[in-house]
């Protein structure tokens, strides 16, 4: 199945602005995730806390939804959705 | 009435704003303008995820005029490289009378601050650059 990643911010900076992925059906964000992080240079320590789950500070969005922190640890990803990842806002 | 909501590079005609804020019954009108301030730093760069920051901005313009009231609300956030001095964030209320379009404005404004996914970087005097920290709640479970 296909999948669009966005990265915003110090995010967008590591990983770039877009991925546009095909990934195995019943794919996992947080392998999804890890797969990304493994492939760029300090990558992992951006994203993952030494536990392996997302630093406190990385926001997710599935589609126009926030995913809450531990649905994020399990969450199914579905055919041509976009998934959002950045840093807590500041803008005004 | 819809609340106009934009995310835009150019700069914002704030007459027009104004003109478009005066509704039937109107009596005050609230304008708030974040402008570029100089923290040490020569201009900053801002990004949007810009369907969900405009989806959102909307969302927070019909709830505040919900609660105060408010006859009509502008949201116009600037995205791109800004100098010094330039606008940012324009919010313009409308309402019957002061308090309200006060009230109404700081709720709108304070709201845009800690949930719209906009983020600034900010370019240093002394040379290199800064993300601007943001709100650590970053959006709110919808």
């Amino acid at each position: 199945m296909n999948l669009t990643i966005r990265f915003f911010a110090q995010f967008r900076e590591k990983f770039g602005a877009m991925r546009e992925l095909t990934v195995p059906e019943g794919a996992r964000l947080m392998e999804v995730l890890h797969e990304i992080a493994a492939r760029t240079p300090d990558g992992e320590a951006a994203l993952f806390a030494p536990d392996g789950g997302l630093r406190d500070y990385v926001i997710v969005m599935q589609g126009p939804e926030r995913v809450e922190r531990d649905r994020a640890a399990t969450l199914e990803l579905r055919d041509g959705e976009t998934i959002a990842v950045f840093p807590p806002v500041a803008g005004g | 009435m819809e609340p106009y909501i934009a995310i835009q590079e150019d700069d914002v005609d704030i007459g027009e704003l104004i003109r478009m804020a005066k509704m039937p019954g109107t009596g005050a009108v609230v304008l708030f303008d974040g402008v570029v301030r100089d923290d040490d730093i020569d201009r900053m760069d801002l990004e949007a995820y810009e369907p969900i920051a405009r989806e959102l901005m909307a969302g927070i313009a019909r709830k505040g005029s919900e609660q105060y009231g408010l006859l009509s609300v502008a949201i116009v956030h600037r995205v791109g490289s800004l100098g010094l001095g330039e606008n940012i964030l324009l919010v313009v209320v409308g309402a019957g009378h002061r308090k309200e379009a006060f009230a109404g404005a700081i709720a709108i404004i304070d709201e845009v601050k800690a949930q719209v996914p906009i983020w600034k970087k900010e370019h240093l005097r002394r040379g290199g650059t800064a993300w601007v920290e943001g709100n650590a709640e970053g959006l709110p479970p919808r």
